[in-house]
């Protein structure tokens, strides 16, 4: 028999997410987050974007790095480099990334976004957010 | 061709984003008694122009600017006809648009569904300003009623009050609770854990 989870759990896990974010300053301004969208038109979910999204919130949730925030885009154009992301450092032009994979993702993360390193895989860093 | 239905959802549903949704149901049918496996995706976006819900399956349609093709809608179009089903696609402009597909559950060609828990979990988190309302039903023969399954963000929403669903531990929880309740549609003997 199976056991499902009830939706008063969800009370706990947000009491206790709520805890460990309290450093946070409050009203946070979204240009002091570290931004990151994963590009999710046909192109990219047919070749993973779905997966390096989880991957991304999985790993920055096991690495408390709690000023990131991870959310989707369109298609930026770079269809043939699929899954892409773009990643904006507080103050910084955003840069993209292509052939974004689980591995990358954990690269991306240890390097680029603890050390402000830039790794393989740019695609444009001439590159303009789309609405 | 996507592997997964599921894929399909979120690639569809994108769709309803885009058209300026606010709310977006997203509902799943599998009637294993019938063989039939329907998916529901209604918005009440911005709507289709006629001319365009002629042409909306051939795949240079498309209403992007830097790019000319959308395959989108051709690909779910495709993997219903190659299941024994069929796509429609009902739009009114100023009041929304609903896309139906139709596929036998049984036909060798069918994708299965996939994970459709990480589908929804990244809707859910990616377009807090939109109430996504899910549904899946499920029913095997000889079963006298279909096991349903209900979530919308409204709900998830109330409990969270103002904490967003992309914090990592809360985006976790709430893709391992519909992966549990999702995969329990299939078994008439599950029971919903009370224990808080």
């Amino acid at each position: 028999m199976v056991k499902i989870k009830s939706l008063e759990e969800l009370k706990r896990i947000k009491e206790q997410a709520q805890n460990s974010v309290s450093l946070r300053v409050k009203g946070d301004n979204i240009e002091n987050m570290i931004q990151i969208r994963v590009a999710m038109a046909t192109c990219g979910i047919a070749s993973g974007a779905r997966e390096v999204m989880n991957e991304f919130v999985e790993a920055l949730g096991e690495e408390k790095i709690d000023n990131a925030v991870v959310t989707q885009t369109g298609c930026m154009g770079y269809c043939y480099a699929e899954p892409t992301i773009e990643l904006t450092m507080p103050g910084k032009d955003p840069i993209i990334y292509g052939y974004v994979d689980k591995a990358k993702v954990h690269e991306i993360i240890d390097k680029t976004i603890k050390h402000g390193e830039l790794i393989d895989g740019i695609i444009n860093s001439q590159h303009k957010t789309i609405e | 061709m996507m592997k997964e239905l599921a894929l399909h959802v979120l690639d569809i549903a994108e769709n309803s984003v885009r058209g300026e949704a606010k709310t977006i149901d997203i509902i799943i049918e599998e009637d294993l008694e019938q063989d039939r496996f329907v998916l529901d995706i209604i918005d009440d976006g911005k709507g289709i122009p006629e001319e365009m819900l002629k042409t909306i399956r051939n795949p240079f349609t498309t209403t992007r600017t830097h790019r000319k093709v959308g395959m989108g809608i051709p690909f779910l179009n495709d993997t219903c006809m190659m299941c024994g089903g069929k796509l429609t696609i009902d739009s009114t402009v100023g009041v929304g648009t609903k896309v139906h597909a139709e596929m036998e559950h049984r036909n060798i060609d069918r994708p299965p569904l996939g994970d459709i828990a990480s589908t929804l979990v990244n809707l859910f988190s990616s377009y807090p300003d939109i109430c996504f309302r899910y549904q899946h039903s499920y029913k095997e023969a000889g079963w006298p009623e279909a096991q349903v399954f209900t979530l919308s963000t409204e709900e998830l929403n109330e409990i969270l009050d103002g904490m967003p669903l992309s914090t990592p531990s809360v985006y976790l929880w709430v893709r391992d609770f519909l992966r549990d309740s999702i995969a329990a549609l299939k078994d008439p003997d599950a029971e919903s854990d009370e224990e808080s």
